[in-house]
C-alpha cells in the first residue's frame, strides 16, 4: 500500500480477481482504514510474482477475510508512519496525534496539523533537508491458530464460519417431469457486508450454479473411460429463463476475524439448493431422490412407478 | 457500528473493461518469437504406452520440436507428489497429455499431431470410486505410498486409496447406543466442470538467462513458481509468473494444472515462449473436473428429535490423480455433520483414484457434495419423528456455545443461525403454497449450511 504525493493510494495484492469482484472489496476496505474516499485508491491485482505481495491461492471464500485483514494492518502501519513523520513537524508525541484521512493534528487541537500530502514522501523543511520517511506499507494475515488436524481428525481448521438457511419452491410439470425452480430463497450471516450489490450478485450466482448441478450437470463417461459429453452442446448450463426469483438477505453478526467484522461469502451459496430442491420434490411428489442431476425422465419414471403402486 | 464506505454498492472498476472486450486474458497475450504447442490426449483411458513414433510429425511443415514425456525423472504436487507433467510409460485418464508438437503457428502444430503414432496396451479402466476400491482392482498407481506426501497424509500400498481421513468425536460409533430413531441412506453428488468462461491457458518460456517467466489463467501464481522451481532446479526467484485478467475460477484454477505440461514442452525449445490455451473439450477432459463424492450416512437421534451420533462413509472419486483433490476428500468429510451438533461422530472419508481426469477444488469445496447427504436426511428423519423439518434443524443447531465435528466451540462471532433460519420462514415458508393443478405438482424443501474459509498452511 503506497500513498502517492496528491494523497492518493495504490494497492497492490496477490489475491486474484477472478469476477468475484476484490478490487472493489479491496477499495471500500482500505478507504475505511485509511479514512479517505474509495475512489481515491486503486487497486491493482494482475499479479507478477516479482512485485506483488506473496499470497497462498486466492480460494475457500477467504479474501475478504483474511487478505481484508492484510489490508486493515497495512492501513494502520501507514497510518503509523505518517504520525511518525507528522510527530517530527509538530514537535509532539506519537500517541498525541490524531489522523482523519487528509490531515495529522494534535489531539487537543485541531488546528494545529499538517496535511498528509505533505508528509507522505517525508517532510521537507523550510531549508530543504527531508525528514520522516515514505508512507507504503507491506502486510499480510492468516486465520489465527488454524491447523492440521490431530490424532481424531479434529482441530481448528474451520476457525471463521458462515452460516445461512435456504428454502426452495419448485414445480414439476405432470406431462413432462420437468423441475421448475420458481423461487429460492437465501439468508446469510456474513458479518458485516461490505458491498451489498456484489454480495447479492454472488449469491445469486452460486445458486443458479448449484441449480445447475442439481438439474442438469453431470460429466457422462464410457466405460472406457471416455468423457461423451465435453461441450456446452451436451453439457448443459442453467441459462438464464432457468433462473428463479431469489430473494437474498444478510444478517450482521460481526465476526472475530475479518476486517470490521466481516466474513466469507464467495461459496456458501451453492450448497443449499440441491438438498432444498430435492426436499421439495419429496413435498411436490412424495419420492426421495438420492443422486443429482434429477433429469425429467427421472421424475417421470418416479411418477409411473408412483401410479402402479 | 456505522461504517462510511462499507455497507455500500460501489461499481466494480474492472467491469466497463470487461464487458467492451478490452481487458486483456491469457490469450491476448502475445510475445516475440513465440510457438505454438498443440497437445496429443490417448486413445485409451487406462494403458501402458508402449510405443510412440514421432518421426512422420517431425516431417511436417512449421514444427520446430516433437515432445514425448520420455526423460522426465521428476513428479510434483502439493499434497502428494503423483503427477507427471506428460505421460511417461503409462496412461491414467483420457486427456493425459501423451506427446506435443511445438509449430510456428496453431494450426501448423494441430496438424502434425495427427501424425504421431502411438501403440498402446489397454489395461481395465476404473470409472467410480466404489470399483476401484475393490480387492484384486487394477491399481492405477503401482506405486502409490512411495510419493512424497505431506505427512498428515496416509497412503495404502498396493490399494486405490491415496488417503484415508478419519474424524472421531465422542465415543463415534458407539454413539449409537443412546439413539432411539436410527436412518441411513447413501448419496451421489457426480462428477461434473467448473466451465467458466475462459478455458485454461498458459505461456511458458524457458529464457536464455536461465531463467523461467510464466503467463497463465491461474490463481496461485505463487504455487506454480514454486513447484517449476523445484521441478527444473532453479532458486525460486528466478521463476516469474504472471496473471493477466482472469475469465473466471469456481475452483479448477486454483492449483497448479496445465502450467507443468506447458513448462515440460517449452523447456525443449529454449530461448523461445511458448503458447497453449486449451479447447473446450480439452478444458473438460484434460484440466480438472470436480465433485465425485458419494456420500454413505448414517444418522441416530432421540425421539424427541435430539441428534445423537452420526457416521460417514464418504468415496472420493479421485481420478488419476490425489494431488489435488485430497482436501476435498478431507473437507468434504468433516463437514458432513452439517450445522448441527452431534455428541457422536464417526466420519471417514477414502481419497480414490480412479481412470477419470483428476479431481480438483470447485466453488463448495466439498460442502455441498456431503451436505447433501446431511440435508436430505435432515427431512427423511423429520418424517420418520413426525416432526416439521425445519423445527427438528432448529432443535440442533450449531448455535453459540455448541461444539462442531471438529471440536470447535461455537461463539457469537460465528454468526447467528436461528436468525437466517427465522428470515426463510418470514420470506418464504409463512406464505401460502399453491395447491397441485391440472399441469403442476408444486413443492417446498429447506436446507441450513455452514462452511468455513480454508486457512492458509503455507
Amino acid at each position: 500500500m503506497k500513498r502517492d504525493i496528491d494523497g492518493s493510494v495504490s494497492v497492490n495484492m496477490g489475491g486474484a480477481e477472478v469476477g468475484q469482484g476484490l478490487r472493489t472489496i479491496v477499495r471500500q476496505i482500505a478507504a475505511e482504514a485509511l479514512k479517505i474516499d474509495p475512489e481515491r485508491v486503486r487497486v491493482y491485482n494482475e499479479i507478477d510474482t516479482q512485485f506483488s505481495p506473496y499470497e497462498w491461492q486466492t480460494i475457500g471464500s477467504m479474501f475478504t477475510t483474511q487478505g481484508g485483514r492484510a489490508i486493515v494492518r497495512a492501513a494502520d502501519k501507514l497510518i503509523a508512519i505518517l504520525k511518525s513523520n507528522a510527530s517530527q513537524v509538530l514537535k509532539a508525541d506519537v500517541d498525541y496525534l490524531e489522523y482523519d484521512g487528509d490531515y495529522v493534528y494534535l489531539k487537543n487541537d485541531p488546528d494545529i496539523r499538517v496535511a498528509v500530502k505533505d508528509i507522505n514522501r517525508g517532510y521537507i523543511t523550510e531549508d530543504g533537508i527531508t525528514i520522516g520517511e515514505m508512507a507504503q506499507a507491506v502486510s499480510d494475515a492468516r486465520l489465527p491458530r488454524y491447523s492440521n488436524p490431530d490424532k481424531n481428525g479434529q482441530g481448528s481448521m474451520g476457525v471463521s464460519y458462515t452460516f445461512g438457511a435456504t428454502a426452495a419452491e419448485i414445480r414439476i410439470e405432470k406431462k413432462t417431469g420437468k423441475i421448475i425452480v420458481d423461487n429460492f430463497a437465501s439468508t446469510f450471516d456474513i458479518g458485516q457486508v461490505i458491498n451489498p450489490k456484489q454480495a447479492r450478485g454472488s449469491v445469486t450466482g452460486g445458486v443458479l450454479m448449484a441449480i445447475g448441478a442439481t438439474l442438469y450437470e453431470k460429466l457422462e463417461f464410457s466405460e472406457e473411460g471416455k468423457i461423451l459429453n465435453p461441450h456446452y452442446f451436451k453439457y448443459h448450463l442453467p441459462l438464464f429463463k432457468e433462473a428463479p426469483k431469489q430473494s437474498v438477505d444478510f444478517v450482521e453478526t460481526p465476526d472475530a476475524v475479518g476486517p470490521f467484522g466481516a466474513r466469507g461469502v464467495g461459496e456458501h451459496s451453492v450448497i443449499g439448493p440441491a438438498p432444498a430442491i430435492l426436499n421439495a420434490i419429496y413435498d411436490a411428489i412424495g419420492v426421495d431422490f438420492y443422486e443429482i442431476p434429477v433429469t425429467p425422465d427421472m421424475v417421470k419414471k418416479a411418477l409411473q412407478t408412483r401410479q402402479e403402486k | 457500528m456505522k461504517y462510511k464506505y462499507l455497507g455500500k454498492d460501489y461499481n466494480r472498476p474492472d467491469a466497463i473493461n470487461k464487458v467492451t472486450g478490452q481487458a486483456v486474458y491469457l490469450d491476448d497475450v502475445r510475445l516475440p518469437d513465440m510457438l505454438h504447442a498443440a497437445i496429443l490426449r490417448p486413445d485409451y483411458a487406462h494403458a501402458k504406452i508402449k510405443r510412440i513414433d514421432t518421426r512422420e510429425a517431425e516431417k511436417m511443415p512449421g514444427v520446430v520440436k516433437v515432445v514425448t514425456g520420455r526423460g522426465c525423472t521428476f513428479r510434483y504436487g502439493d499434497n502428494i507428489k503423483d503427477q507427471v507433467p506428460m505421460a511417461i510409460d503409462k496412461v491414467r485418464h483420457i486427456g493425459e497429455p501423451v506427446a506435443a508438437v511445438v509449430a510456428d503457428t496453431f494450426i501448423h502444430a494441430n496438424e502434425a499431431l495427427a501424425k504421431i503414432k502411438v501403440d498402446y496396451e489397454p489395461l481395465p479402466v476404473l470409472i467410480d470410486a466404489r470399483d476401484a476400491m475393490k480387492p484384486g482392482a487394477v491399481l492405477v498407481h503401482e506405486d502409490n505410498g512411495e510419493y512424497w506426501h505431506l505427512p498428515t497424509l496416509k497412503p495404502k500400498q498396493k490399494t486405490n486409496i491415496a488417503h484415508e481421513y478419519h474424524l472421531l468425536k465422542g465415543k463415534g460409533e458407539k454413539g449409537f447406543e443412546d439413539a432411539e430413531v436410527v436412518i441411513e441412506g447413501e448419496f451421489n453428488y457426480p462428477l461434473a466442470s467448473c466451465a467458466a468462461i475462459e478455458p485454461h491457458g498458459s505461456i511458458v518460456w524457458f529464457k536464455t538467462d536461465k531463467t523461467i517467466e510464466v503467463w497463465s489463467s491461474s490463481i496461485c501464481p505463487f504455487i506454480i513458481r514454486e513447484d517449476l522451481a523445484g521441478s527444473y532446479g532453479l532458486p525460486v526467484g528466478d521463476v516469474r509468473v504472471h496473471t493477466p485478467e482472469i475469465g473466471g475460477c469456481f475452483g479448477y484454477k486454483s492449483d497448479i494444472t496445465v502450467e507443468q505440461t506447458i513448462a515440460w514442452i517449452a523447456s525443449f525449445v529454449p530461448g523461445r515462449p511458448v503458447k497453449w490455451v486449451a479447447s473446450r473439450q480439452e478444458d473438460f477432459t484434460s484440466t480438472l473436473i470436480a465433485h465425485g463424492i458419494r456420500t454413505k450416512m448414517k444418522i441416530g437421534a432421540k425421539k424427541n428429535g435430539k441428534l445423537v451420533a452420526i457416521k460417514t462413509e464418504l468415496l472420493h472419486t479421485t481420478g488419476a490423480f490425489a494431488d489435488t483433490g485430497v482436501n476435498v476428500t478431507i473437507a468434504s468429510t468433516h463437514n458432513s455433520a452439517g450445522p448441527y451438533e452431534f455428541d457422536h461422530c464417526d466420519l471417514t472419508g477414502y481419497t480414490v483414484y480412479t481412470n477419470t481426469p483428476p479431481v480438483g477444488a470447485y466453488r463448495g469445496y466439498g460442502h455441498q457434495e456431503s451436505q447433501l447427504a446431511t440435508e436430505r436426511m435432515m427431512d427423511i428423519l423429520a418424517r420418520k419423528l413426525n416432526m416439521d423439518p425445519l423445527a427438528l434443524r432448529e432443535l440442533n443447531l450449531l448455535t453459540e456455545g455448541k461444539v462442531n465435528a471438529l471440536g470447535e466451540r461455537m461463539w457469537k462471532t460465528h454468526g447467528d443461525i436461528t436468525n437466517c433460519v427465522d428470515n426463510i420462514k418470514k420470506t418464504v415458508l409463512s406464505k401460502p403454497m399453491p395447491k397441485e393443478d391440472e399441469n403442476y405438482y408444486y413443492g417446498r424443501g429447506v436446507a441450513t449450511v455452514m462452511k468455513s474459509p480454508k486457512g492458509a498452511p503455507f
